[in-house]
């Protein structure tokens, strides 16, 4: 627990030693605010919610995310000091979780710093407090599943460029997964049961339940297994990659 | 070197087990925990009131449901798709 620990201060202390916290923060709050009052309408639609907020944060995630976890291994890597953290008395899952959850923490505070949209909404209607508490916590865990695919991909390489355009592409591909752009791939040639086990992989169906204000505990199951399934693999693509 | 080549086989292995148990895990908990659930609406828009309640134990006749769902028609709505999976 204590390695986990040190690494994660390491880590966090890293982010907002260098630009890289700023400008993350600075772009994803700018960002979601033109997203919200321009594409979602949100004062056109005359609704006191924060629906138009939390509907473009997959894909702000999208892009974003990736940003943020291509630098974690592939910088180690190409750096070399990969090698100076794995031979420390950490062990690989320890590294991993250490890693994984600074970068979490770091997106958590991008995340809360987007209260005057909260504030807003209370001042200029009755929102429903509920639904935005449930919103705020599926938004977090999504994060946190583009987070961990995002740092599975920067274990591959050493390159961040790469490990950004396949972390983008694959999260694209699971974000949208229930829809016909990914489905009709499998339709046809592989059965039903695939296809709807493809379907039940999407990030946005699963974030969607969740801001609708519900917290059903097999959304919950489906971001959790997500990223301990994606961590454990880059744990496992470390090890296998230890000695490139 | 051929000890590398049996490592590496055996995290292709562990990888491709860790997908499909990740899968089974999701569909599983999808199909299992299908109605627990937390309704932080402020007004429970999600949950059936006491009043709902008493009015349904006070009825006596049968009730039928009927269920229209046309996969192919809501390929294109995925969320619609999860919703009639879950009051199927």
């Amino acid at each position: 627990m204590r390695a986990i620990w040190t690494v994660y201060r390491r880590e966090l202390s890293a982010y907002f030693a260098t630009p890289l916290a700023y400008v993350f923060i600075v772009i994803f709050l700018v960002l979601s605010g033109v997203f919200t009052f321009y594409l979602g309408g949100f004062y056109v639609r005359n609704q006191a919610d924060l629906e138009p907020f939390f509907n473009y944060h997959p894909w702000l995630y999208l892009f974003l995310i990736p940003a943020v976890a291509m630098r974690v291994w592939a910088e180690e890597r190409k750096s070399g000091t990969i090698e100076l953290l794995l031979t420390l008395p950490v062990s690989m899952w320890q590294a991993v979780a250490g890693k994984f959850l600074a970068a979490w923490s770091f997106v958590a505070v991008a995340l809360a710093l987007t209260f005057p949209m909260w504030i807003t909404v209370n001042y200029l209607g009755d929102p429903d407090n509920g639904v935005i508490l449930a919103s705020y916590l599926g938004s977090w865990l999504m994060a946190g599943g583009y987070l961990a695919i995002g740092l599975c991909i920067s274990a591959f390489t050493r390159n961040q460029v790469v490990a950004f355009i396949i972390a983008l592409v694959l999260c694209f591909f699971i974000t949208l997964s229930g829809f016909p752009l990914v489905l009709d791939a499998f339709r046809g040639w592989v059965p039903a049961g695939v296809i709807e086990a493809v379907a039940s992989l999407s990030f946005l169906s699963h974030f969607q339940a969740i801001a609708k204000g519900v917290l059903d505990l097999s959304d919950l199951v489906y971001f959790i297994a997500m990223i301990a399934a994606w961590l454990y693999a880059c744990a496992i693509v470390i090890d296998l990659k230890k000695a490139d | 070197m051929r000890e590398t080549v049996i490592k590496s086989g055996y995290s292709i292995v562990a990888l491709v087990v860790l997908a499909v148990l990740l899968v089974s895990v999701i569909t599983l908990a999808e199909a299992t925990l299908r109605g627990v659930r937390l309704d932080l609406t402020e007004n429970r828009l999600y949950t059936l009131s006491e009043g709902t309640h008493s009015i349904l134990e006070g009825i006596t006749e049968p009730i039928n449901l009927y269920f229209f769902y046309t996969p192919e028609a809501v390929q294109d709505i995925p969320s619609i798709n999860t919703y009639a999976q879950r009051v199927r």
